[in-house]
């Protein structure tokens, strides 16, 4: 007989959830102790106490849970966090669930990674900061890019954002760049050179501004926040080198966002 | 153990939420032993229901009829708009008395990772019947979850233009999260206290 498991704590946050028989759930969760792990939440719905109303997404949580190899079972949860704001802003809402399906995508279960557990809560603590004011979306997307950045760099990709991948150069400010898959970065006038050989290298579609990978680097949010160049540069870069990871399959979040505010709809007029 | 028909029928009653394998094999039984009649009419209704039953072409609700009895009949209150996340809510409310409106029911919330987006909630369709018809005020009575205020919010941006007011109902203390497992004096006070949007 195997001796009674241990209970555990971690904070976490649910980053997804889906019904499973009557009155359960089964979650994915990034707790902080082991990782992204799936819970059985048994019974949940029926819980006199809220329970399933505190396992929504984005609201840090302490978790009591048996921890299994497969599917591990939720023992209790509460919302941690006293002054758990909304998101004020549906654009950003719509981010952060862009941020939970990455994660879902890219991070396997039962890494414990607590620097990434730290880099998610940072995250969204600062997106529903962004979303109390105007313009929430573009004083986030630094905030959604330097997420992307990271993750990468936490799975094992790491992008070099400070010099040149073929001469050892720093980035100038004043050239143009593309990226080379398992390379990095090279100015476009090292990729013309005759020197240069092409064969057996993908080249990613696009070109960003040396500019906007130093001050992507510096974490420059004043100057994303105004110039728009550098944040559709640097937002298509990095969705091409995430495309490396994430395969054919699309982002469900991704297509939601360009449906919801991106596409021509229905519009309600004015006088009625 | 069962006989290939009784355990293809206990199969198939596992299908419903919360049956599992020991109620399953106890209705099958008590079905085929005692109450044969029964089991007819049920295989029947199903077999009717699922043949006849389809989304209200009004407000989305499920009914054998092109529109169903809550929109057919006129003589409830044609300048307001309830808008549901599910049929329960809509029974809800309607148990309270609290409501003579119209209701449109989207079936769902905006599901990000589930790929359940504006058009899977007949948001077109809702936007349309805005428009069409005169509406004073649209009352969003979605549930209280993270997917329910963003579906809320989507709405309501989306009406920045109508004409008339957009009112949320006000809950107290946020319970289950959904409005059928609110009872009707907590229902009844979510509804007079609902407050416009800004
Ligand atoms: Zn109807």
């Amino acid at each position: 007989m195997p001796s009674r498991q241990e209970q555990l704590t971690s904070q976490a946050y649910v980053l997804y959830s889906k019904p499973y028989q009557e009155n359960s759930l089964i979650l994915d969760v990034l707790s902080r102790e082991n990782g992204r792990i799936q819970l059985l939440a048994k019974g949940v719905k029926k819980s006199k106490k809220g329970l399933s109303f505190a396992l929504q997404p984005f609201r840090t949580l302490q978790i009591k849970y048996l921890l299994k190899s497969n599917l591990s079972i939720l023992v209790d949860a509460e919302i941690i966090e006293n002054n758990d704001k909304p998101f004020k802003d549906n654009k950003v809402l719509y981010s952060a669930y862009y941020l939970n399906e990455l994660l879902i995508r890219l991070l396997p279960s039962h890494e414990e990674v607590a620097s990434i557990f730290s880099l998610y809560q940072q995250t969204i603590q600062s997106l529903k900061e962004f979303s109390l004011y105007e313009h929430a979306i573009v004083k986030s997307e630094l905030c959604l890019r330097l997420f992307e950045l990271k993750l990468l760099n936490q799975i094992g990709y790491e992008v070099d954002l400070q010099t040149s991948a073929l001469t050892a150069k720093q980035i100038e400010s004043d050239l143009n760049y593309v990226y080379i898959e398992n390379i990095g970065f090279v100015s476009t006038l090292e990729l013309e050179h005759p020197s240069f050989n092409q064969q057996n290298t993908i080249v990613l579609s696009g070109k960003t501004r040396g500019e906007c990978l130093i001050k992507l680097g510096q974490e420059e949010q004043d100057f994303f926040q105004d110039n728009l160049i550098c944040r559709q540069q640097i937002k298509q870069l990095l969705r091409n080198i995430l495309h490396l990871h994430l395969g054919e399959k699309p982002l469900k979040t991704r297509e939601l966002y360009q449906q919801l505010f991106v596409k021509n709809k229905i519009t309600i007029h004015k006088s009625n | 153990m069962h006989s290939p028909l009784i355990q293809d029928l206990i199969n198939h009653l596992k299908y419903l939420p919360g049956v599992g394998n020991k109620s399953a094999t106890r209705m099958a039984y008590y079905l085929l032993e005692q109450n044969k009649a029964a089991a007819l009419k049920i295989a029947n209704s199903l077999q009717q229901a699922v043949e006849k039953i389809h989304h209200c072409e009004s407000c989305r609700i499920l009914t054998e009829n092109k529109i169903c009895q809550i929109c057919a009949d006129l003589s409830r209150d044609e300048k307001t708009l309830c808008i549901v996340g599910s049929p329960a809510d809509v029974f809800a409310i309607e148990q309270s008395g609290i409501f003579k409106g119209y209701y449109f029911v989207l079936m769902g919330s905006l599901s990000p990772l589930d790929g359940i987006g504006p058009n899977e909630l007949g948001l077109p369709k809702l936007f349309e019947k805005v428009n069409k018809e005169n509406f004073q005020e649209i009352i969003l009575a979605t549930s209280t979850t993270v997917e329910g205020e963003g579906t809320a919010n989507y709405i309501i941006n989306e009406l920045h233009d109508f004409s008339g007011t957009v009112t949320r109902i006000a809950f107290g203390v946020p319970l289950g999260g959904d409005l059928e497992y609110v009872d009707g004096s907590t229902l009844g006070h979510a509804f007079s206290g609902r407050k416009p949007i800004s």
